[in-house]
């Protein structure tokens, strides 16, 4: 048994289910580092997805044009995510509350406009962005077909997440952006206009939030079903603190997050008995113990999830 | 050429005068001291200067030309700096990040290499060493004023606005810091200092304006006065004794601090150091001084929100060691905080529950455990009435404290704390913000329980109602007791010394 | 000026509720389906038989129990979002003591086996709450992580120690028919766990109003700083309705595997847990409240159901209407914008 799970086929396959998984996790999270490091929580990102996921689907359905799709998705994202800046940036409420009931709201929006569309009836699967493979770096054992052997919006992050880290560390933007999240009224006093930063990130937050959503659509199933992000959107906030609000250290925690899922189907379909249900708890157990040991001296961004008004100590 | 001038500067809040036809001219490589009392209006001035607040009235003059900056970008970028009470430092940040935090000739990606060098350049010319790589949450106080006032020199500022500098600083950390300012001056900045301290004005300015009640009462070149003309302008009126406090306290001891000291953390600014105070049965004690000296923590001391370091605290006898807010209330320690909204009332409840929120778990106000609302309600109206407390509109004893005016939050504090319980009563501060009536009213209580035989100390900032109303006066400086006056002893001159820091025998 | 406030507090109701009934009635169009036709239908499949009647308690029960949780965390300013991983926990924990404890008859047992889902919801919520409590960590995302712990638990525990022995179903065994919850009214599902329900509804507004714990939550709640200055606990009280709050939402679980299901089993809460958070925001935290919030959105899905049945009508309106009058409650300041800059900029401080 151990023999199986050591092979290079059963590893190879399993990374790739891996990174294939978390690929949509990376993409909320994304999203959601971006968001969290100016401030704004967003709860509401399960719900930024599902709108993603759906408007991506009847975009792609209705045009026949995957790539319309893609940008339906980033919109219906985005309009999410505006919303919570609506709510918390202008009106000032709490992020929390806002985020869930927006959650709740897309739940229905996107159920009762699916059954619309659908009229009751099942869908045909519509056709799904190609792998392309990147020659040279696919042949790469072990890692290689997980890896480079993906579809367009897996470079595509990786691109993201390289400019991400570069954008925060190097750039002076980027320390404006992160300074309206540590000490807000510090960056007003700097000449940064927070609540126009803020929006700004509530831009992005919904752009590659609905790419997530996009993506279980776009690349993995070629079908939307109700509900279809079940939890990622939370799971997404998870890899945000777990990664300590770092692109790279999201895009880790968000592959443990993939790994534990793809080993519990890997392992299922060569029978063996360790429960997949034990192994999926163990990324959340870590993202609570990471929680616990960073207590204290907390990567947290200072200002998150507090209400700004301007001019207020 | 004056780097600035300010002509008949005028600003009012609400129709009340904060500042009152300005004038004040500082020049190049000169140090100009504002001096004044809580509330004289010298932060309001440099926030004029720093384009916080416009200004009503009055005209400003930068290097000659006309200026009204619109917010503190446009003033940095004219050439004024300014370092703040509370610092404006991201704590998760490098220091050198956070001086080039959004600076204007930042090219798209930053050149951090150039920074730093040209920061350490800086640091070393002016001697304010600090590590450009270190997070600023690692920095001490101190150091983090360094940083405030490297970011100012980094933008190239030619006058350097200070606002109570040293009150963060340990007296170690004041030398080098002055001795920063000295050669600031020699390279021709200027710079503005707020403070209290007299000994410090002495030793560093070269001109002080003092304010009074938002108007300018003096200008002075410091080599021509002293401290105690400095004190006599800031105090400015011989206080007239309205209050009638009759006999004298009882011989016994009420309440006593043994080299008291509070429990602080690593970068605490407040400390209070080996304070020993006595409070007779029937006395009130005054506790005089400018406000951030230790005030807030020798109250929570007393109370047991904040943790005894070392020392005892005895209560008509009774050691206090161990006994937690909620016993030492019971044992007779009241208190009315100087932050009522947060501190002693819960604002979103009514006028009912907070009247009990120290003995909600008693008779009759609670029978095991089960709340009886008509106890609570009754006790209501009759303090209501007993004490004046006036709610506005139709709903009475139900109405949220948050809807009530200042004083009458005021009045429920004492009508739940001046209890026949009560030994001690520790008041804060408690007359800041009411009008004259209420003022009036909670002075009277203060005295009526002086005369029932309690022991009152009474934190107040200002001076004239500690000494209309105090047996005695202590000055707390520095998180230290400098002086105890009796109420004869006591005159505006010496207390304003000893608040500035400068002891009885310096002084003379 | 309080005046003001409380007729623009009715305002904002009004408002809110007209928004809703014409946002529904406008979804109904779009389905091509006439409104009057569906408001019909809505209101038969309420009003129509006592087993749809009786269907909204049945649907109202665990709402109920989690708003309750909610609303009680609340009130101290906790922000528990683990109503659902509670609900499970609870369900587990009852499950084991049903199926187990067989010594007990039938009702000690009963009453047993939700004490304990009780105490091992409270327990579970706790580990959120000391997270808080003592080292600051947000009690959103500990409850989120923990929730998802809960459910994978229980899908190890159906597949293995929980399983019945006798198929090979991811479930447990039946509960004996002597510990379970029976209906009370023939031809309809309306159980003795209601009646639980609706005690709790009780016990919890007296506990909250009329005792001195709960005056400690409503003051930590509001100002934990003048609590703490005043002698009350922040920190024991935060404990204290973290505890009651996943011990109530345990019982919801309990409840469920004891009444409806018979035996436990994956997905048994129907995202009540989430349901349940904007339930007490729309509440206001008040048990009461909780209790008419609760029955009210169970009565929209029962009518709903209907609506979907017959003229189908997607149910899912129920989830766009309770969505958005959160985000209408949260975005109210909207409707005096435009009166606030007629008037001048006037009130901005109320």
């Amino acid at each position: 048994m151990l023999q199986q799970i050591f092979s290079l086929s059963f590893m190879t396959a399993f990374l790739a289910a891996a990174v294939r998984l978390a690929v949509p996790l990376m993409y909320g999270g994304i999203g959601e580092t971006i968001a969290e490091k100016s401030g704004i929580l967003n709860i509401g990102m399960e719900g930024v997805m599902l709108s993603g996921a759906f408007f991506s689907f009847a975009g792609a359905w209705y045009s026949g044009n995957l790539f319309a799709g893609l940008l339906c998705g980033m919109l219906g994202g985005l309009v999410v995510s505006l919303l919570h800046g609506l709510l918390s940036i202008t009106l000032i409420q709490n992020q929390s509350v806002s985020g869930l009931a927006i959650n709740m709201l897309m739940l229905g929006v996107t159920s009762f406009l699916f059954k619309l569309m659908s009229n009751g009836q099942g869908y045909q699967q519509i056709e799904t962005f190609p792998n392309l493979a990147i020659p040279g770096l696919s042949r790469i054992p072990l890692i290689g077909d997980a890896f480079f052997n993906c579809d367009f919006l897996t470079y595509t992050l990786y691109v993201l997440l390289i400019l991400t880290w570069i954008f925060y560390k190097k750039t002076n933007l980027g320390l404006s952006f992160a300074a309206v999240g540590e000490h807000p009224q510090a960056a007003e006093s700097a000449g940064i206009q927070v609540k126009k930063y803020r929006w700004i990130v509530m831009v992005l937050n919904g752009l590659l939030g609905g790419i997530g959503g996009a993506y279980l659509v776009l690349v993995q199933l070629g079908v939307f079903t109700e509900n279809m992000i079940s939890g990622r959107g939370y799971i997404a906030l998870a890899t945000v603190i777990l990664g300590r609000y770092s692109p790279f250290g999201m895009f880790g925690a968000a592959l443990l997050f993939g790994a534990a899922n793809a080993l519990q189907i890997r392992l299922q379909t060569i029978g063996v008995s360790i429960s997949p249900f034990l192994l999926a708890i163990l990324p959340y157990a870590l993202t609570l113990i990471a929680m616990l040991g960073a207590a204290g001296k907390n990567s947290e961004p200072e200002a998150l999830s507090k209400p700004y008004i301007k001019g207020a100590r | 050429m004056s780097l600035l001038q300010m002509k008949h500067i005028c600003k009012s809040f609400s129709g009340v005068y904060a500042n009152k036809d300005i004038n004040l001219t500082v020049e190049k490589g000169e140090i100009h001291a504002l001096l004044g009392e809580n509330g004289a209006g010298k932060t309001t001035l440099v926030n004029i200067i720093f384009g916080l607040y416009t200004a009503d009235s009055g005209e400003i003059l930068w290097k000659d030309k006309p200026a009204d900056f619109a917010s503190p970008r446009e003033a940095i970028e004219a050439g004024v700096g300014m370092v703040q009470q509370h610092f404006s430092l991201v704590n998760k940040m490098t220091v050198l990040d956070n001086i080039i935090l959004n600076l204007k000739g930042n090219s798209f990606f930053l050149d951090r290499a150039d920074a730093r060098k040209k920061l350490t350049d800086l640091a070393g010319k002016y001697g304010l060493y600090v590590n450009p790589d270190a997070m600023i949450s690692d920095l001490s106080v101190g150091e983090q004023q360094r940083v405030e006032i490297l970011k100012a020199l980094y933008r190239n500022v030619e006058l350097l606005i200070l606002d109570e500098p040293t009150g963060v600083l340990t007296p170690q950390e004041t030398t080098q810091f002055f001795d920063v300012l000295r050669n600031l001056k020699k390279e021709g900045y200027g710079i503005i200092i707020i403070t209290h301290r007299m000994s410090e004005i002495m030793a560093i300015s070269d001109k002080v304006t003092i304010l009074r009640d938002g108007k300018q009462v003096a200008d002075l070149v410091t080599a021509d006065t002293n401290p105690e003309e400095l004190s006599a302008y800031m105090i400015g009126r011989e206080l007239s004794d309205d209050y009638h406090i009759e006999g004298s306290p009882k011989k016994e001891v009420m309440l006593e601090l043994k080299n008291v000291s509070n429990h602080h953390r690593r970068h605490s600014r407040h400390k209070l150091e080996n304070i020993s105070l006595t409070i007779h049965k029937g006395e009130i004690l005054g506790i005089a001084g400018v406000e951030g000296n230790g005030q807030k923590e020798l109250a929570e001391v007393i109370t047991g929100i904040q943790k005894t370091g070392e020392g005892e605290i005895l209560l008509d006898g009774q050691n206090l060691a161990g006994i937690n807010i909620r016993g030492r209330y019971e044992a007779g320690v009241s208190y009315i905080s100087e932050d009522r909204q947060s501190d002693s009332l819960i604002t979103g409840m009514n006028i009912t529950e907070n009247l009990v929120l120290r003995e909600y778990r008693k008779l009759p106000f609670a029978r095991h455990s089960i709340v009886n609302k008509a106890a609570i309600r009754k006790n209501a109206a009759e303090k209501m009435e007993q004490y004046q407390v006036r709610a506005s509109g139709k709903s009475g004893i139900d109405t949220p404290v948050k809807l009530l005016s200042g004083g009458n939050q005021q009045k429920l504090i004492i009508a739940r704390e001046l209890n026949d319980n009560a030994k001690v009563i520790v008041a804060s501060q408690p007359t800041r913000g009411l009008d004259i009536g209420a003022t009036e009213f909670v002075r009277q209580q203060l005295i009526g329980q002086r005369n029932a035989g309690k022991g009152v100390m009474l934190i107040s900032a200002d001076l004239e109602e500690i000494m209309a109303l105090s047996d005695r006066i202590a000055v707390l400086f520095g998180g230290k007791i400098v002086g105890v006056l009796t109420r004869e002893e006591a005159t505006v001159q010496k207390i304003g010394l000893l608040m500035g820091g400068i002891s009885e025998e310096e002084a003379r | 000026m309080q005046k003001d406030k409380r007729t623009r507090g009715m305002t904002d109701v009004l408002l809110i509720l007209v928004i809703t009934i014409l946002v529904g009635t406008i979804l109904i169009i779009a389905c091509g389906a006439s409104p009057i036709e569906a408001y019909g239908l809505f209101f038969r499949g309420i009003f129509g038989t006592p087993a749809g009647f009786a269907e909204i308690f049945v649907k109202a029960c665990p709402l109920i129990l989690t708003g309750l949780g909610c609303a009680v965390a609340y009130r101290t300013g906790f922000f528990n979002i683990g109503a659902e991983g509670q609900f499970y926990v609870g369900a587990m924990a009852t499950t084991i003591v049903a199926l187990n404890w067989t010594a007990i008859p039938g009702v000690p047992r009963i009453l047993l086996s939700l004490v304990m889902g009780f105490l091992a919801g409270g327990v579970w919520a706790l580990i959120a709450a000391i997270c808080k409590a003592k080292f600051n960590i947000s009690e959103i995302i500990v409850t989120i992580m923990l929730n998802y712990i809960a459910i994978n638990f229980l899908g190890y525990a159906v597949r293995s120690f929980l399983m019945d022995p006798e198929g090979n179903v991811p479930q447990s065994a039946k509960i004996d028919k002597s510990v379970q919850l029976g209906t009370l009214i023939p031809a309809t599902r309306f159980h003795a766990g209601i009646l639980i329900a609706i005690l709790c509804v009780l016990v919890v507004w007296f506990f909250l109003e009329k005792t001195t714990m709960g005056y400690e939550l409503k003051a930590v709640g509001l100002n934990k700083r003048g609590s703490a200055c005043n002698g009350i606990s922040v920190m024991k009280n935060i404990m204290l309705s973290a505890f009651l709050s996943g011990g109530l939402s345990a019982v919801a679980g309990g409840i469920e595997v004891l009444a409806i299901q018979k035996k436990l089993l994956e997905g048994i809460s129907s995202n009540c847990g989430y349901t349940a958070v904007l339930i007490a925001l729309v509440a206001f935290n008040n048990p009461i409240g909780v209790f008419f919030v609760a029955v009210l959105y169970a009565a929209m899905q029962v009518g709903a159901s209907s609506m979907q049945r017959q003229l189908g009508v997607p149910s899912a309106i129920v989830n766009i209407l309770i969505g958005l009058v959160v985000v209408l409650i949260l975005g109210r300041e909207l409707f005096h914008f435009k009166k606030k800059q007629s008037k001048g900029g006037k009130g901005g401080n109320a």
